[in-house]
């Protein structure tokens, strides 16, 4: 029997316009959309416009939306992945390091001195820099599994793979990671 | 399990077995009867680079990016015929202007109305203080 999606409920109201629903479903979603163009793109602007492209298209979606075909969580991932497809494969999507900004650094412990704060946030730029240098289905598996914490089964089916497969995956991401972080002088 | 299998588990995915699938848990209670020691250090070496991993935070939603989301969203028919009525009253706001220029105008005819009353009534109570000789020019030839 197929689980029953929580969100289900909200996609009647959005159509509707009620604005109660579409708060709800924006503040609880785009948190994870964001984390994932973040970590898949390693641009924060590119992210930000991928995170609201699939609001954007979850507006068209929600007036026609079949109840028990998928669950948002999962049409929502589909749509943002692909868009982070597209900008990858487009020559507009710059992988480069980039400073931390400041919004960044805002999310390290606020009790640390000033120089442990910079060390900290500069660890964080390292690590989102050796993720993008990971290949792309590794860094995808990744972030499925690990960061947005999704069930091997859920992130195997979105990625159109077998649980094997991405365990395979996985495996060699977090080797790379490890090789890549020493490399870079972040751990030893 | 075994101490390989284990260990396969750790490499993908990490030290923290909440994260295992579930199938895989109720085995590891059996191993750790006998090879504690060993899964503890298989599981040190991937908590190290866990630990790295969740150095990679992400900041909030800036709230301009959520206003933005929120202001593409769907709105219902009486929110999109006000926003169209607001949007498109351009001959509400030129009427307000005219209502504007219209108001400042009698104004300033208001109180130049009045400034002209309270000169002319200072005039009559000057003139009512006059007495009759004085009014009244009886001629030199008179006297």
């Amino acid at each position: 029997m197929r689980e029953q999606d929580p969100d289900a409920d909200l996609l009647p109201r959005i159509a509707a316009g009620d604005q109660a629903a579409i708060r709800q479903i924006v503040v609880s979603k785009l948190p994870r959309l964001l984390a994932l163009g973040v970590r898949m793109l390693n641009n924060r602007a590119a992210a930000e416009d991928i995170a609201q492209e699939t609001f954007v298209r979850l507006w068209k979606q929600a007036a026609q939306w079949q109840s028990g075909e998928a669950k948002l969580d999962t049409w929502l991932y589909r749509v943002a992945l692909n868009l982070c497809y597209d900008r990858l494969r487009s020559h507009a999507h710059i992988a480069a390091m980039q400073l931390p900004d400041d919004a960044t650094q805002e999310q390290i412990d606020p009790t640390l001195t000033p120089e442990q704060r910079l060390a900290l946030s500069q660890q964080g730029v390292q690590i989102n820099a050796a993720l993008s240098l990971l290949p792309t289905r590794q860094r995808e598996a990744l972030v499925l599994q690990y960061y947005q914490e999704l069930s091997n089964i859920e992130a195997a089916n979105l990625m159109g793979i077998s649980v094997d497969a991405l365990e395979s995956l996985l495996s060699r991401a977090r080797r790379n990671m490890r090789a890549l972080l020493i490399e870079k002088g972040v751990t030893s | 399990m075994t101490t390989e299998d284990f260990s396969q588990l750790a490499k993908i995915y990490g030290a923290d077995i909440k994260r295992w699938p579930e199938e895989h848990r109720p085995m590891i209670g059996d191993l750790a009867t006998t090879q504690f020691t060993t899964m503890r250090q298989i599981l040190d070496e991937e908590l190290a680079l866990d630990a790295l991993l969740n150095q990679d935070c992400i900041a909030p939603a800036s709230p301009a990016l959520l206003d933005s989301i929120m202001q593409s969203a769907p709105q219902t028919k009486l929110a999109k015929h006000n926003a169209y009525f607001w949007q498109n009253s351009h001959w509400l706001n030129n009427t307000f202007k005219a209502l504007g220029f219209t108001g400042i105008g009698l104004a300033g005819a208001l109180t130049g109305m009045l400034i002209v009353s309270v000169m002319s009534s200072h005039l009559m109570v000057n003139n009512n203080e006059l007495t009759v000789a004085e009014m009244v020019d009886f001629g030199q030839d008179w006297r």
